[in-house]
């Protein structure tokens, strides 16, 4: 297998079994244990950064509340992916698991409706972290344009954002042009290393007593908070923004093939997991809320933790302080940039999208995909609110965790899937529950995001989240058509060889 | 087997139309559909049926 490797860490040429964040499909052996499992998804908090001014604007102190109820979430879905990962030990990932169950076996024609869904699935996970690179470039602008003054007076904050976008995805391209340096160790070394920052900044206003609770618990809900269509509505928005961040660590779940004993580490590291992102996410938010009070976090919607740095640490320590968390942030991108590449490949070499995408480099690295992932989200960056842009992806991403929790059902119905060895099972009547979450994504929280998308930015964000998901249609009947020319091709050329091989004789 | 493939490609269009419905319902938008709840309330109620046929009632 070793040969066949990518360059200088990730196997692309077994991509197809893998498109999940963090991926190394050579190691699909048993090797990590549920501490590694563990320090994968650490960096999963950072994720609450572009949304932490966003929630209280709608639901002032409730927005902590959000967030806990968001990875309660996450705990009911994971355990599912916990099982599927370890019953496809082949296909590590949410868009690994729906392209596997969703598929017909042995089918004949050009146009397989559950490939299609499938494929749609993969399609808009790949959706959902891909624009993690935008946002994140967003932020590091944000950051910056508001920690350096000088930097303010050169330029506007979107070309803040445009040039680290620019700087970060260029400098990952041509770092990773000859090989991806993925190796699984440096990545569980990276994740557990970009949540330390954050952490810090996070418990510091805490111990200096900066935390005021007041600002908490006078302010719950808005005044004209009422428990109509309309109000529910936005709540379920918020749930399919919260769980783009606060339901991400199933990069701990689904890494059940290559742990040592999926039995009994899988559990260990989704509890462990989601005790940690429990905590991380509520009190993040309650910090910020704390120091700067509810009307405060909303004022800084970009970049909140500059002030409460500020409180905890002083304007010298707070430069300190920011310019870690930058740091930490450009490794989320690295991740996400790596994952989506990858993800991109996956879907080339399953025949859901065209092959371009597969296209690697000498190296094993997934030029194209790179490239046009690093364009695109240029181009995303341009609707200039990560909030925006996380409110689109967050359509892909409920899409995605709906998809792949009617696979769990479809999974536990199906006699054939059923019979598969399961090294770690989800309680029993399990796919009830995997049902009425997989319900929860589509339609609620479907309906609520798009709702919620409408009455803050207008139609920019569910459009985009429309003609980006709705774009795979094309990709994927050309990627078909593709595919089956190909398929007739080599019957045709094994016919010829047959033929002539009997004339011979 | 219940086709859940159906049931997924209907929530799917469904989340889609209702999502769009209530945005024309709620925020004056000068599109006028006539009727629109009711449009809205029997594309749901289509929806439901073919599910609850083809999922639960007829697998």
């Amino acid at each position: 297998m070793s040969e066949e490797k990518g360059g200088a860490g990730i196997d692309l040429h077994h991509a197809e079994q893998c498109s999940k964040v963090v991926c190394d499909a050579s190691e699909l052996e048993r090797t990590i244990n549920w501490k590694q499992g563990l320090a994968i998804a650490l960096g999963v908090p950072l994720l609450i950064l572009p949304s932490l001014g966003y929630f209280p604007m709608w639901v002032s102190s409730a927005a902590i509340i959000v967030w806990g109820l968001s990875v309660f979430q996450g705990f009911m879905q994971n355990l599912a992916y916990g099982e599927l990962a370890t019953a496809f030990p082949h296909a590590s990932g949410l868009p690994g698991f729906a392209q596997n169950v969703f598929k017909t076996k042995d089918y004949k024609g050009k146009y397989d409706k559950s490939k299609l869904i499938g494929g749609f699935s993969a399609w808009s996970y790949w959706f959902a972290w891909n624009p993690v690179l935008a946002i994140f470039a967003i932020l590091v602008g944000g950051y910056i344009y508001n920690l350096f003054p000088i930097m303010a007076e050169m330029f506007t904050q979107y070309q803040l954002s445009l040039i680290a976008g620019v700087v970060i995805f260029g400098g990952l391209i041509l770092a990773n042009y000859r090989g991806l340096e993925g190796g699984a160790l440096v990545g569980y070394i990276l994740a557990a290393l970009s949540l330390l920052p954050l952490i810090v900044i996070t418990l510091a206003p805490f111990a200096t007593g900066d935390v005021v609770m007041s600002n908490i618990t006078s302010q719950w809900l808005p005044a004209d908070w009422a428990w109509d269509a309309h109000h529910i509505l936005i709540l379920l928005g918020l749930f399919a923004m919260a769980q783009w961040s606060a339901c991400a660590w199933e990069t701990a779940a689904i890494y059940g093939p290559e742990y040592k004993n999926p039995g009994s580490d899988v559990p260990k590291a989704l509890f462990v997991c989601g005790v940690v992102c429990f905590f991380s996410f509520v009190l993040v938010q309650a910090a910020v809320i704390g120091v700067l009070g509810v009307e405060g976090t909303i004022a800084q919607p970009i970049s909140p933790m500059i002030p409460v740095a500020q409180a905890a640490f002083g304007s010298a320590g707070a430069v300190v302080a920011i310019v870690m968390l930058i740091a930490a942030m450009v490794l989320i991108i690295q991740t996400a940039y790596l994952g989506s590449a990858r993800a991109m490949h996956s879907m080339a070499t399953e025949g859901n999208l065209p092959k371009i995408f597969g296209k690697l480099n000498s190296s094993g690295t997934p030029i194209v995909a790179m490239v046009v992932i690093g364009l695109f989200n240029l181009l995303l960056i341009s609707m200039g609110t990560p909030t925006a842009i996380l409110a689109a992806s967050a359509i892909g991403y409920t899409c995605a965790n709906g998809i792949s929790l009617f696979a769990y059902v479809k999974a536990k119905l199906n006699p054939e899937m059923a019979a598969l060895d399961r090294p770690f099972k989800a309680p029993t009547g399990w796919k009830n529950i995997a049902l009425l979450f997989g319900i929860f994504n589509i339609p609620l929280c479907l309906v609520g995001v798009v709702y919620l998308n409408s009455l803050e930015v207008g139609w920019t964000s569910t459009w985009i989240g429309f003609i980006v998901l709705a774009s795979y249609l094309p990709m994927w009947f050309y990627s078909r058509n593709e595919a089956y020319k190909e398929k007739e091709t080599i019957s045709a050329v094994s016919l010829v060889s047959s033929i002539s091989s009997s004339k011979k004789k | 087997m219940p086709d859940i493939e159906d049931m997924i490609i209907g929530l799917l269009l469904t989340s889609f139309t209702v999502a769009l419905g209530l945005y024309l319902v709620t925020s004056g938008s000068e599109l006028y559909i006539p009727r629109m709840e009711e449009v809205m309330m029997g594309t749901v109620l289509v929806f439901v049926a073919t599910g609850y046929n083809n999922f639960l009632r007829n697998p």
